[in-house]
């Protein structure tokens, strides 16, 4: 299978199509990650995505949805297997990995003693964003989360929504070629949620990926082009949408493979 | 009292971390919360010994020394770090939503605070309190009235310290939330407090310059002077029950005061603290600056440093007292020089002082700890590790550079020391110093970081690390100061003050080495 060729700088030229076929922008193999302690939270783990793609992650609490995604940033390390980001392999070239990734946690935990506008500018710094860049990128996304007028303030003052808004204008204006978001829906507003939604179907239109956890399987079953679902730390489905949920719906697949 | 136990309970199996100890699965948990109780046994130990030997040769008449002693330094650390403490245990705890939405009483989370804040602070006085004890009984000979005495006062000691820290920091609080920079300026008056404490301190003592024993009990005396309930303190220790009831029942009355007005005010100063300023203009999106990654890094670590009062008014010290230290040494250097003229060697272990104080100075021992939840964040930046542990060292270096470079300058000028030849060692020295305990800290902090912390002060004042690093810090001092005094026997005092600059440089590189070298697999496994 041929990688995607991205430059360590993260520049990169992309045709603009959805689903190239046989470039991946994301390839786990046989991943396997075991705490201290001995409970074994992702085995044998295998994936891949491709530009264009995104990709839902599915599955009950503790399944190691978490896991595999910190794993798949950078932030835990794990026993076995391979990850590779554009053609990068996340452990031997960490650093080029995140380069081109954006992570947004489950938990919006930011520096609560910068202000907003101090925080991006921290983001900008530590990504290289050219000077010139930055206040349009900064004001596009904070008017369209309606956060602008916020930006002076404390983040200890931001509601849990405002966090992960704050959390999420973090993670676009570095415009990433892959997006993780875990659980990225849960305390947003509805307006706020339709919008993070465009924003995930620009970035796989310019050629990104994105690849999200959630538990609300509506939302992953209109936005997402295909789906994994995980239990006890194994992949135990993995395909496009119409071929996991067939002529049920993804509910009912989820449910039925939960309770097996 | 159902709610109270409760309360405490819930915070005691977070205390030192001993819940994590005896159920966690993860050697280095487990690792990291017995490291702390160790600490605080082998510093008790040593200052056991320490005492005990004291306690054989100070005779019955100054019996009450030791404990006067431990007094004074629960008096000291107690008001020096509890201001800020009183704010982030008292009013900002991490789990105050959850404490306060389940169904128990208000006033049962504040008495358990209050209560908290004093074991805390006993379990702190731990390291001076059993040597006292010993010594005592060593000099007075053994009784069990007089065991039960010293046991009862041990008990009330740190009650009327943690009361006036308590309330210091309601004060402070009540002001601060009027300001919008509440921070800057509750770190900038909790430095105050210790510096004006220890003004008293010294200048009540009537010989400042005399020989060990002299300064031990010069510091008793000062207690006596500024604080009246030693006198009861030391009389108790003799035998009057009087004092006894009197010194226990300030402790009850402190206690129980503190408690009644941090009931009565919790909610109002808590909403206070919690108020954000009003917002200034947006005009940072108009005119976004850019700076390069380290320099981001550092300005974060700054303005995270200045963000925790707690943080600062415990680890801040160290320069502070370096700065008093070197004015103190301009103004008295004359008297000091004439005073020690008999011993000329004293001379030049002054300036020496300046390694203590940089041993005692611990800003990154906390530094990985205190990025809490937010780890993730330096986690996925796409930059070196080596980048975000250069950012930590340096701000230590940077925070303690001008005190370093002023007391370079202004020690040997105030000692008549030929400033051409001492300026540039004592700078290297104290800079050295000054790696030595970043790296040293940060080390210890990358080992056993802890990021589940509900109040600063659990990591600031009770980390593992922190205590490890200041045992350590007394040690090396302890060790380094003689070792330079009888140097100077032997050599000049120049050619020894060589060569502690060389081996503290020779340490210093090789520990940032380690840290360069770790630092990447370290910042994984956290």
């Amino acid at each position: 299978m041929k990688c995607y060729n991205i430059t360590k700088s993260g520049t990169v030229n992309f045709p603009g199509n959805n689903f190239i076929k046989g470039i991946i922008m994301l390839k786990i193999e046989h991943l396997t990650k075991v705490y201290a302690g001995g409970k074994v939270a992702v085995s044998d783990l295998s994936l891949s995505i491709s530009p264009g793609e995104i990709f839902g992650f599915i599955g009950h609490n503790g399944a190691g949805k978490t896991t595999t995604i910190r794993c798949m940033v950078g932030v835990l390390p794990y026993d076995e297997g391979r990850i590779q980001i554009g053609s990068f392999d996340q452990r031997t070239d960490p650093l080029a990995c995140k380069q081109i990734t954006a992570y947004i946690p489950d938990n919006p935990a930011i520096y609560d003693y910068l202000t907003g506008i101090q925080y991006l500018k921290f983001i900008c710094d530590v990504y290289k964003i050219p000077e010139g860049e930055r206040s349009h990128r900064i004001n596009r996304y904070a008017e369209d989360f309606e956060i602008k007028s916020e930006l002076s303030k404390l983040i200890s003052s931001y509601s849990h929504g405002m966090k992960q808004k704050l959390c999420i204008i973090g993670a676009l204006i570095r415009d990433p070629k892959l997006l993780v978001l875990d659980e990225p829906f849960v305390g947003l507003d509805p307006k706020a949620s339709h919008k993070l939604k465009l924003h995930m179907r620009e970035l796989c239109s310019n050629g990104g990926a994105i690849f999200f956890s959630t538990h609300v399987l509506p939302v992953a079953e209109t936005l997402c082009n295909r789906v994994g679902i995980i239990k006890d730390g194994k992949l135990v489905l993995c395909g496009t949408m119409d071929e996991v949920r067939g002529n049920t719906s993804l509910e009912n697949v989820f449910l039925e493979l939960i309770d097996e | 009292m159902r709610d109270f136990i409760l309360a405490v309970k819930l915070y005691m199996k977070g205390f030192l971390n001993l819940n994590v100890a005896k159920y966690s699965k993860d050697p280095k948990e487990k690792s990291r919360a017995r490291s702390t109780v160790t600490a605080i046994i082998v510093s008790s130990c040593i200052m056991t010994f320490t005492y005990g030997f004291s306690g054989i040769i100070i005779g019955r008449e100054n019996a009450s020394l030791p404990m006067l002693f431990a007094l004074a330094m629960s008096f000291i650390m107690t008001i020096a770090s509890g201001i800020g403490a009183g704010t982030s245990d008292m009013l900002l705890f991490k789990d105050h939503d959850m404490l306060m939405s389940m169904p128990l009483k208000k006033s049962s989370i504040v008495a358990s605070r209050v209560f908290i804040m004093y074991i805390s602070n006993l379990v702190y006085l731990m390291m001076f309190l059993p040597g006292a004890v010993i010594a005592c009984t060593l000099s007075y000979g053994f009784s069990f009235g007089l065991l039960l005495r010293l046991l009862l006062l041990s008990l009330f000691i740190p009650a009327v310290p943690t009361a006036i820290s308590t309330m210091l920091g309601i004060i402070l609080t009540y002001i601060s939330s009027r300001f919008n920079a509440k921070s800057v300026f509750q770190t900038i008056v909790s430095l105050l407090f210790p510096i004006i404490l220890m003004f008293f301190i010294f200048s009540s003592q009537n010989d400042a310059t005399g020989g060990a024993f002299t300064a031990f009990s010069g510091l008793t005396d000062a207690m006596l002077n500024i604080y009246p309930p030693a006198v009861w303190l030391s009389k108790a220790v003799h035998g009057d029950i009087i004092s006894l009831l009197l010194f226990v029942l300030l402790g009850i009355l402190a206690l129980g005061v503190t408690l009644l007005l941090m009931t009565l005010l919790f909610s109002s100063l808590r909403e206070k603290l919690m108020r954000t300023g009003k917002s200034s203009r947006n005009k940072g999106i108009l005119k976004l600056g850019s700076s390069g990654a380290m320099a981001a890094l550092i300005t974060r670590e700054l303005k995270k440093y200045f963000s925790m009062p707690v943080y600062v008014s415990n680890t801040i010290i160290g320069p502070v007292l370096l700065l008093v230290m070197s004015i103190a040494v301009v103004i008295f250097g004359t008297t000091i020089s004439e005073a020690l003229s008999q011993v000329p060697i004293f001379i030049d272990v002054i300036p020496l002082a300046g390694i203590f104080i940089n041993y005692i100075t611990g800003i990154t021992t906390c530094s990985i700890s205190s990025e809490a939840s937010t780890i993730w964040q330096l986690k996925t930046l796409p930059l070196p590790a080596r980048y975000i542990v250069n950012s930590k060292v340096l701000l230590h270096i940077l925070l303690c550079a001008p005190a370093n470079v002023l007391g370079a300058v202004l020690i040997p000028i105030g000692l008549n020391l030929n400033i051409l030849t001492y300026t540039p060692l004592l700078l290297l020295l104290y800079v050295g110093s000054s790696v030595v305990a970043a790296c040293f800290g940060l080390i210890l902090d990358m080992r056993r970081p802890r990021f589940d912390w509900k109040s600063e002060q659990e990591i600031v004042k009770q980390g593992g690390s922190v205590m490890i690093f200041t045992l350590v810090a007394m040690l090396i001092s302890f060790i380094a100061i003689p070792a330079c005094i009888v140097l100077s026997i032997f050599s000049s005092s120049t050619i020894s003050l060589a060569v502690v600059d060389g081996i503290t440089l020779i340490v210093g590189a090789m520990l940032y080495r380690h840290i360069l070298i770790t630092a990447n697999k370290k910042m994984l496994s956290m």
